[in-house]
C-alpha cells in the first residue's frame, strides 16, 4: 500500500511537471522524507498527504486509490496548461468532483439521461456536430423558444432537466478557466465562468454541452481557457455550439422577412442571445455572406447602429426595451447557478449521514450552522426538501427582479 | 454505529474542545472524564494543530497535559476512510489559500472513535451533528455534555459546571451553537 501511494505521488508529480525537490520546497517538506514516501520506504502521515495533494493540485483520494474521475483532472490541467490550476475555478471543480466520488461510493450515483444521443462516431467532425446539434435542439426545445437574456438561464435549466447533467455557473474574476465540461458520464457537469458577459457565457455553455453530447469521453474532462478551435475536439464543440444556438431555418426566415440589412443582424443577435461576431461567423459559414462581407460586418460600428435603433427600432423588428437590452448586455453577466442535481444528492447524503452539513451549506452558499439549525427544526424529509427548494426559489426570484430592472432601463 | 461505549473504550477529543479546557487551565476536568479509559485520547493531526499554536496559553496547557498520552496515528490502509470523512466534513466554499490540513483533525478523530468503538468529543456544530448520525448520540459529546456528566458523577456541582462554561465563553471561545446564550446551573443537571 505504501509503495502504491508513493508511486501515485510520483506519477502525479511528473504530470504536474515538478521535480521532487521543487514539490518538497513548495510544501515545506524534507526532500529526503518525500523521496522515501515516493519509494514506499516510509509511510505517509495524513497531514503530509494533505500537503502533498495541495502542492500537486490533486485530490488526496486520487493519491490513495485508482479514482478515475479524480485522476483525470490533473491530466486535463496538463493538457490545458498547468497555470489553469492557479485559479479558484479549478479548485471548485476539484471539490465538486471529490464530493461526487464520496456520494457515488456511498450509493448515491448520478443518473444522466443521454442514452438517446445519436451515434456519431466515425463521422466527419462537422457532420457529427451538425447531427448532434439537431438532436440537442429537438430535446431542448426551450433553446428555440426563448430569446435574448432569458436564453442562458432557460437553457441551463433545460440541460439539467432533460439530460440530467449538472450545470454550475459561478463567477471567478481573472481566472484562466472560462468553462469546463466533465464528460465522464459518471459525473457529467458543465461549468461556465460567469465573469464574462451573457453572449459569451451562452456560447461557452453550448460549447461545453457539445463536449458532453459528442462523447469526448477519452479525455474525461475538458478545461477551456478560450474557445479557440485549436484541436478537432474544440472545433467540433464550437461548431456544435454555433449550429445549436443559431438555427439555420430561423436565420433564413428572418432574412427573408426583414431583408439582408444590418438591422436584421441586430434582430438575430437578440433572438439568439449571441454576440455580433458570433452571428456574423454563422452567416459566413452558412455561405449567406462571403469573406469580404464578413470582414466588413466585423468592423461595423454596432453600438452606433443600436443607438440609431434605440429611437426607432422598427426596421429591426425589435421593441425599444429589446434594443436597450442589447445596448447594455456587454456589461451584464449571467447570475450564478448551483449544480442542482449534485445539491439534491448532497442533501440526501446529509440525511443519510454520508455528509455533514458543511458541504451542503458550501454548495448553497449558506452558513453551515444556520442551515443546520434550519434543517434540524424539521424532521420530515419532504419538509426539509421544501425548505431547500424555497432557498433556491428565493435566489431565482431575486435574479428575476434584477432582470426586470434591466429590461426597464430607459432606451 | 450507535453502540454505547463504556469505561473500557477510549474517548477522543478534537482540538477545539481541548483548547476550550486549556484556555481556562482546566485540563484536569478532561483527565477525570478519561480516567480508567484506555488511550488514545487525541490524534496525530490534532496534536500537530495544537503544536502549531505553541506559545498560546490554551495550546501550552493542552501540550502540558501528559495524560493525553500517545496520539492515534492513522495507518496507510485507513487513509482513504479518513480523507473520505474529511470530504464529508469539508466546507466547499474553502479556497486555495486555506490550510491543506483543515478539517483533517476532526476527520481523524471521528475515524479513530468509530474504529475503536470510542467516544467523539467536539464543540463544532456540524461535526457534532454528523458524528451523532454516524456513531449515535450516546457516543458523541461536547463540552456541555462533559460537564453534565461530571455533575452526574458527583465530580462537580452544577454551579461549578456553569462557572466553567461561562469561563470558556468569557475567554472568547464558543460553545457549540444550540446551547442558550445564558446558561443556568439547572442546565447542567442531567434530565
Amino acid at each position: 500500500m505504501d509503495s502504491d501511494v508513493g508511486s501515485r505521488i510520483r506519477a502525479f508529480r511528473e504530470v504536474a511537471g515538478l521535480r521532487a525537490q521543487e514539490l518538497a520546497a513548495r510544501i515545506d517538506m524534507d526532500p529526503t522524507a518525500l523521496s522515501k514516501i515516493e519509494n514506499g520506504r516510509r509511510a505517509v502521515k495524513s497531514a503530509e498527504l494533505a500537503r502533498i495533494a495541495d502542492g500537486l493540485k490533486v485530490s488526496a483520494l486520487a493519491l490513495l486509490e485508482d479514482a478515475p474521475l479524480l485522476s483525470k483532472l490533473p491530466l486535463a490541467a496538463r493538457r490545458a496548461g498547468q497555470s489553469i490550476t492557479s485559479g479558484g475555478a479549478y479548485d471548485r471543480l476539484l471539490s465538486l468532483s471529490e464530493l461526487h466520488v464520496v456520494l457515488a461510493d456511498a450509493g448515491l450515483p448520478t443518473s444522466p439521461s443521454l442514452a438517446a444521443r445519436p451515434d456519431v462516431s466515425g463521422r466527419e467532425w462537422l457532420d457529427a456536430a451538425t447531427e448532434m446539434a439537431a438532436f440537442a435542439r429537438d430535446q431542448l426545445s426551450v433553446a428555440s423558444t426563448t430569446s435574448g437574456d432569458q436564453r442562458f438561464g432557460a437553457l441551463a435549466e433545460a440541460i439539467e432537466d432533460r439530460f440530467r447533467v449538472d450545470v454550475l455557473v459561478q463567477q471567478f474574476d481573472g481566472d484562466p478557466l472560462s468553462g469546463a465540461a466533465v464528460t465522464d458520464l459518471a459525473f457529467p457537469l458543465l461549468f461556465v465562468n460567469s465573469a464574462f458577459a451573457r453572449p459569451r457565457s451562452l456560447f461557452t455553455l453550448a460549447h461545453e454541452l457539445g463536449h458532453v453530447l459528442l462523447g469526448h469521453v477519452d479525455d474525461g474532462i475538458a478545461l477551456d481557457r478560450e474557445l479557440a478551435s485549436s484541436t478537432v475536439i474544440e472545433r467540433m464543440a464550437n461548431a456544435f455550439a454555433a449550429i445549436f444556438l443559431m438555427d439555420e431555418t430561423v436565420i433564413l426566415e428572418t432574412l427573408d422577412h426583414y431583408g439582408r440589412r444590418t438591422p436584421t443582424i441586430v434582430n438575430l443577435a437578440h433572438r439568439f442571445g449571441v454576440s455580433f461576431e458570433t452571428i456574423i461567423y454563422r452567416l459566413h459559414n452558412l455561405h449567406l455572406i462571403d469573406a469580404a462581407g464578413r470582414d466588413t460586418l466585423m468592423t461595423f460600428n454596432w453600438q452606433q447602429q443600436l443607438a440609431r435603433l434605440a429611437s426607432d427600432p422598427t426596421s429591426s423588428g425589435l421593441t425599444k426595451p429589446q434594443v436597450g437590452q442589447l445596448q447594455t448586455r456587454s456589461t451584464r453577466k449571467p447570475g450564478s447557478r448551483l449544480p442542482g442535481l449534485l445539491v439534491g444528492r448532497a442533501h440526501e447524503g446529509f440525511l443519510k449521514g454520508i455528509l455533514s452539513v458543511r458541504p451542503l451549506a458550501g454548495l448553497l452558499g449558506e452558513d453551515p450552522q444556520e442551515l443546520l439549525i434550519r434543517l434540524s427544526e424539521v424532521e420530515d424529509f419532504d419538509e426539509q426538501r421544501a425548505q431547500l427548494d424555497d432557498a433556491d426559489l428565493k435566489r431565482e426570484a431575486e435574479q428575476e427582479t434584477s432582470e426586470e430592472a434591466f429590461a426597464g432601463t430607459p432606451v | 454505529m450507535g453502540i454505547p461505549s463504556g469505561p473500557g473504550q477510549p474517548r477522543l477529543f478534537d482540538g477545539v474542545t481541548l483548547r476550550h479546557f486549556g484556555i481556562i487551565d482546566a485540563m484536569s476536568l478532561i483527565e477525570v472524564g478519561v480516567d480508567r479509559r484506555p488511550e488514545p485520547r487525541w490524534t496525530d493531526t490534532v496534536k500537530s494543530e495544537v503544536l502549531a499554536g505553541i506559545g498560546l496559553p490554551d495550546c501550552d496547557a493542552v501540550l502540558a497535559a501528559g495524560f493525553l498520552g500517545q496520539p492515534y496515528e492513522v495507518g496507510t490502509d485507513d487513509l482513504i476512510e479518513v480523507f473520505t470523512l474529511r470530504t464529508a466534513l469539508r466546507d466547499l466554499s474553502h479556497d486555495a489559500s486555506d490550510d491543506p490540513s483543515r478539517d483533517l483533525g476532526e476527520a481523524e478523530t471521528l475515524f479513530a472513535a468509530d474504529t475503536l468503538n470510542g467516544d467523539f468529543v467536539t464543540d463544532d456544530s456540524a461535526a457534532y451533528d454528523f458524528a451523532r448520525r454516524r456513531l449515535g448520540s450516546n457516543r458523541t459529546f461536547d463540552t456541555v455534555d462533559l460537564l453534565r456528566e461530571a455533575v452526574a458523577h458527583g465530580d462537580m456541582t452544577s454551579y461549578e459546571a456553569k462557572q466553567v462554561a461561562d469561563a470558556i465563553r468569557n475567554s472568547g471561545r464558543h460553545l457549540r451553537r444550540g446551547h442558550p446564550a445564558t446558561l443556568t446551573s439547572a442546565y447542567f443537571e442531567t434530565e
